[in-house]
């Protein structure tokens, strides 16, 4: 693939937690637009991975470029990529004190200096894209989680991202509330946005997902295409892994 | 949830809804049976307490209604109990002040509405009791003798039944309906207090005479022979507040500006009013004048440190800006040590808004906005300048805050002392949180060596040693203002503790979204964590307000003229009232206790209020 064409280049990225080490040298190349899927057993350092791409976890060794801006420990590119890359996290992360319309506003007027009006016109706009655009003057706490969820990515879209990351979004769900935020990534992923999404929803990942990796021990086992991964795995512990969880 | 998963159309088999089965049946040998003597231990232990309590009744009784008891102490020095020896020619300053606390106080009441109802049955029934024990208590078994003499007894006794008659007959009339039926609890507050203004013209009582036989009644006085119509007159202000108040409260700004008014009025009517100080116009003016300069200038410089174009060269500015006004303190200006200390302030100010310019500004609309905050700023801060600096024209009170004396000084020094502490104490934990370690290990150091002595050895410290450690041109500051540092001082301390413990119990995930939406170190404290950590900490906060209160009651320990030491130092050493320790502690009590009441009620409210947010 054609370097300019890479939203996120990452070079031999190395991660330690104390003694322990997470991450072993990663190498992976994101195009603008694609889908990347990202599974592997629990502590096998995926999540690990998207949360050093905006720097909520630093990285020890190696690079991380993301829109031709490397990520080092200067404070205004931090905060510069952070605008560009949005988040979503397991737990929804809302601010309880906040409404839904000013969780979501709060990233535009306040770091992106937007003008109120718009910014609500925004929020607004995203808030029927997630489907709930009735509940925007209630508090987080009074939503389902599926709901909150939704918001959430309405809060991270809002900020006009070129990324976005997500970190297993709906494993703090309830079985029936899963579909309706998969729902909302897929028609992300239709339009066009580059997401990186940790999960374990194998349908989802066979469905959406441009490439798929496979994380264990820290370091990328085995990656390809949703077709190559689920009918014919090369690496032995890959294989292990569908079998345990289809 | 409106988005159901399932259409209408299909037959789900969603089971009917019932009635709930009937209640048991209500009746007041039911539920005593059921709350009361529920179990043989909780047989003895009812038992007990009532026995307790009518004991404790009894007691009581007797204590107020003995003969030797002199009530009439605190009830004559009630004035000097709450504003000391303010002048006589000036006392239609107090009279203003307690109008517009009054106005303030009913505006209050219909707009954060207590809407709490009282039904008709609750309240009659309540007066019943009240009339019937004031009677009872002065003809009944008690054998006690208030103001021993003549018919009085049996007037005050006689005065009990009609308050008993009157409860009883609205409870017959009202019949069935008097359990539906409510009255609002500030429609009550307002009656009671105009019975309290009608009674001051009415109610006349014996002033005892100089005779052997201790109590003689020469001559019948209205009890308030000066008072009666400035307390008609603010009574009724304070209704017309509640009417006002009644009628704007549906404006989406009033609550904001009521709190304004609230934080605003104690240090506007002290300074400005109470404290009568006597401002030099010409230099007032001249003040002024810098002031309007100030602004102006400071508007253009805020414009452009925190313009959308600005950038980092912004920043730059501002801290170099801070570092001048830091070097300014240390530079003598001028002769004039007024002047000086107002220009210092001035620089200083407007470097703070300067850091803050790149974070709440960025764009031209916010940045006109924080323009026009500083602008505003400026004034407030000259316009305070100019009355804080002025001497008091008051005669015979030095500066500081020694023109106040009583339950007006009280107040003053808690009211002070709370709004004081509040932001430092924020400051202090966020700077225990900090990442720099001197900034950490200072404010530990502070926290903990604060907190590990007690407060009335830090008052003394302020009062005695203060002098030693503050430059010769603060060495005149009066001891109440001493007194105000050192409780600021002392409860900043503890309530950084408790602000850390709210920022301790947030989920980390809050800190990660901040981050994750690009905010700075400042937007992520403003606007995600520190609302977040207060709201949790209100419980506590609160208490502290409330002892803190409380704790200027050792004002009087270090010689002030606080409403504790005029009851129990002053009053009980007046020829006529030698010895009334025992009704003026309890007068105190009575005094102190319905703002700290009405304190923990406001903040039960306030946690039902944001409890909405929460989870």
């Amino acid at each position: 693939m054609a370097e300019e064409e890479s939203i996120i280049k990452c070079r031999g990225v190395k991660k330690w937690f104390g003694d322990f080490q997470a991450l072993h040298g990663i190498d992976v190349d994101v195009k603008e637009g694609e889908v990347l899927v990202i599974i592997g057993p629990s502590g096998s350092g995926k999540s690990t991975f998207i949360r050093c791409i905006n720097r909520l976890e630093a990285h020890q060794e190696g690079q991380i470029i993301v829109d031709g801006i490397e990520l080092t420990n200067d404070l205004r590119n931090i905060e510069k990529i952070r605008s560009e890359v949005g988040m979503v996290f397991q737990s929804f992360n809302l601010f309880p004190h906040l409404t839904i319309l000013d969780n979501i506003t709060l990233g535009p007027i306040w770091v992106r200096k937007e003008p109120k009006t718009e910014a609500e016109e925004y929020a607004m706009e995203l808030l029927t894209r997630v489907g709930i655009p009735e509940q925007h003057d209630k508090y987080p706490g009074q939503l389902s989680g599926g709901q909150q969820q939704r918001v959430a990515i309405a809060r991270a879209l809002a900020m006009k991202p070129r990324v976005m990351l997500f970190d297993e979004p709906t494993s703090a769900l309830d079985p029936e509330m899963i579909s309706e935020v998969l729902d909302v990534m897929k028609e992300l992923a239709r339009s066009g946005m580059t997401m990186l999404v940790v999960t374990h929803e194998m349908g989802f990942a066979r469905e959406v997902a441009d490439r798929v990796l496979f994380f264990d021990y820290g370091v990328v086992v085995e990656e390809g295409t949703p077709e190559h991964f689920f009918t014919n795995p090369q690496h032995d512990r890959t294989k292990l892994f569908l079998s345990q969880i289809l | 949830m409106d988005d159901k998963m399932y259409p209408k159309s299909i037959d789900l088999g969603v089971p009917e809804q019932m009635e709930p089965p009937e209640p048991p049946p209500a009746g007041a040998v039911l539920w005593a049976k059921k709350n009361l003597f529920s179990t043989p231990f909780s047989s003895i232990l009812t038992l007990v307490m009532v026995g307790g309590l009518i004991k404790f009744l009894w007691a009581i009784a007797k204590f107020v209604l003995i003969e030797t008891r002199q009530w009439r102490a605190p009830a004559q020095n009630s004035r000097l109990v709450m504003i000391q020896g303010y002048p006589q020619e000036e006392m239609w300053r107090i009279w203003l002040t307690v109008g517009v606390v009054l106005f303030l106080f009913g505006m209050t009441m219909a707009v954060m509405g207590d809407r709490r109802y009282l039904s008709v049955k609750t309240l009659a029934r309540g007066i019943m009791a009240g009339g019937g024990l004031l009677a009872l208590a002065f003809v009944g078994p008690t054998g006690v003798e208030a103001w021993g003499h003549g018919n009085l007894r049996y007037k005050i006794a006689g005065i009990g039944l009609i308050i008993f008659l009157i409860g009883f007959a609205w409870l017959k009339i009202k019949g069935e309906a008097a359990k539906e039926e409510t009255i609002s609890n500030a429609r009550v507050a307002a009656v009671v207090a105009l019975l309290f203004a009608a009674n001051l013209w009415v109610m006349k009582a014996p002033v005892t005479g100089e005779s052997s036989e201790g109590f003689v009644a020469d001559e019948w006085l209205r009890i308030a022979s000066t008072t009666y119509v400035p307390w008609t007159i603010v009574v009724i202000i304070g209704i017309l507040g509640y009417f006002i108040g009644n009628a704007v409260k549906e404006h989406p700004r009033v609550r904001g500006v009521l709190v304004a008014w609230w934080l605003l009025s104690v240090p506007v009517i002290v300074v400005a009013f109470i404290r009568k100080p006597a401002i030099d116009w010409g230099a007032a003016g001249v003040q002024l004048g810098i002031a309007v300069v100030f602004a102006a200038i400071g508007y253009l410089v805020l414009k452009w440190m925190g313009g959308p174009k600005t950038g980092e060269i912004g920043r730059l500015a501002a801290s170099l800006l801070m570092l001048a006004a830091l070097i300014l303190l240390f530079v003598p200006l001028s002769e004039n040590l007024t002047m000086a200390r107002y220009v210092r302030t001035f620089v200083m100010a407007l470097a703070v808004f300067g850091l803050l310019s790149p974070t709440f500004g960025g764009t031209d609309v916010n940045v006109r906005r924080l323009g026009r905050v500083w602008i505003i700023t400026a004034l407030a801060l000259s316009v305070t300048f100019i009355f804080v600096s002025s001497p008091s024209a008051l005669p015979g009170t030095p500066d500081g805050m020694d023109f106040l004396g009583g339950f007006a000084l009280t107040i003053t020094v808690a009211f002070f002392a709370i709004l004081l502490s509040f932001p430092l104490g924020i400051m202090l934990a966020l700077g225990r949180n900090s990442t720099l370690p001197l900034l950490r290990t200072l404010c530990t150091a502070y926290i903990e060596l604060v907190r590990s002595v007690p407060l009335i050895t830090w008052l003394f410290a302020a009062i005695n040693l203060g002098d030693f450690f503050l430059p010769e041109s603060f060495r005149t500051i009066g001891p109440a203002v001493r007194a105000v540092a050192a409780l600021t001082l002392f409860a900043a301390a503890y309530f950084a503790e408790n602000v850390r413990g709210g920022l301790q119990a947030l989920p980390r995930g809050q800190y990660e979204a901040a981050d994750a939406l690009g905010m700075s170190v400042v937007q992520k404290t403003a606007l995600i964590t520190m609302p977040q950590a207060l709201k949790a900490v209100i419980p506590a906060l609160v208490g502290m307000v409330i002892s803190l209160y409380k704790d200027t009651s050792l004002l009087a320990i270090i010689g002030l003229f606080d409403i504790l030491y005029i009851l129990r130092n002053v009053v009980p050493n007046q020829g006529q009232f030698i010895g009334s320790f025992m009704e003026n502690i309890v007068i105190a009590a009575v005094i102190y206790w319905p703002l700290a009441f009405m304190m923990s009620r406001a903040s039960m409210r306030l946690e039902e209020k944001l409890g909405l947010g929460s989870r």
